[in-house]
């Protein structure tokens, strides 16, 4: 699955991106999606670099499309509070999807399953559900069903 | 109207567009049809018949769009696709108002 127990994090303590995002990248290296932490994490930086990808809604997607990944996955983090996530944008943050592509051959269905993600934080419910849920089970349930 | 979504690497940006589009544009009465360009290609596409209906085409992209040509001299708003994810509402009001003066 895209989505794992272990790339799920409901009390990240951290307000920097970078840190969250190191911390999310060990997460998907210790469940073998990715092969090597810093190249993956260099990846995802230069996408930040171009654009800040907190996009509105308390909500971040940094995302790395790199060889480095074996799996697509997206891991996720809660903050208990709202944070700025890069000075170059208004947007406070609380939850971080961290999304993990292979340069080529990402299967279609692991790209579906993604795209039906992206359009399901679209969506309030969903989001209040992510920012309420109590434990990693219930977290596991909302993506499932955002997934389908 | 009609609206194409494309982002650089085609994997969330362009579908939370056209999520979010499709939300507004419907609460306020559209019809709406979105083509995605993203990492699977393009899907929902427009055709041609989709392109001589709609009164108004919004590109929400970061990236070149994929057979511009096929919206040759139709009337159109083209928005940032982070815009349209924060601030649909903003961009489906913006094409009505130029759906108006066409």
């Amino acid at each position: 699955m895209i989505i794992h127990e272990s790339l799920i994090e409901l009390n990240m303590q951290s307000k920097y991106k970078a840190e969250i995002i190191e911390t999310l990248a060990q997460k998907a290296k210790s469940l073998g999606r990715i092969c090597d932490v810093a190249r993956f994490t260099q990846a995802v930086f230069a996408r930040e670099v171009l654009f800040p990808t907190a996009i509105g809604y308390g909500i971040a997607i940094p995302h790395g499309k790199c060889s480095d990944v074996e799996v697509p996955f997206i891991a996720f983090a809660r903050s208990q509070e709202e944070f700025v996530w890069d000075s170059r944008s208004e947007h406070g943050v609380k939850l971080i999807f961290l999304i993990g592509v292979p340069e080529e051959q990402a299967s279609d269905l692991h790209l579906k399953i993604l795209a039906n993600i992206s359009r399901g934080l679209m969506n309030d419910s969903y989001r209040e559900r992510l920012e309420q849920a109590g434990d990693v089970c219930e977290v596991m349930r909302i993506f499932e069903e955002m997934g389908l | 109207m009609i609206a194409v979504c494309a982002c650089p690497t085609g994997i969330a940006h362009t579908y939370m567009a056209q999520a979010a589009l499709e939300k507004v544009a419907m609460a306020r009465g559209h019809d709406i049809k979105i083509e995605t360009q993203g990492a699977m290609g393009i899907e929902n596409e427009l055709s041609p018949r989709d392109v001589e209906e709609a009164h108004i085409v919004i590109f929400a992209v970061g990236v070149n769009v994929e057979g511009e040509e096929r919206f040759n001299g139709k009337p159109s708003i083209t928005v940032e696709v982070g815009k349209a994810i924060e601030n649909p509402m903003a961009v489906i009001e913006r094409a009505e108002k130029k759906g108006e003066q066409v």
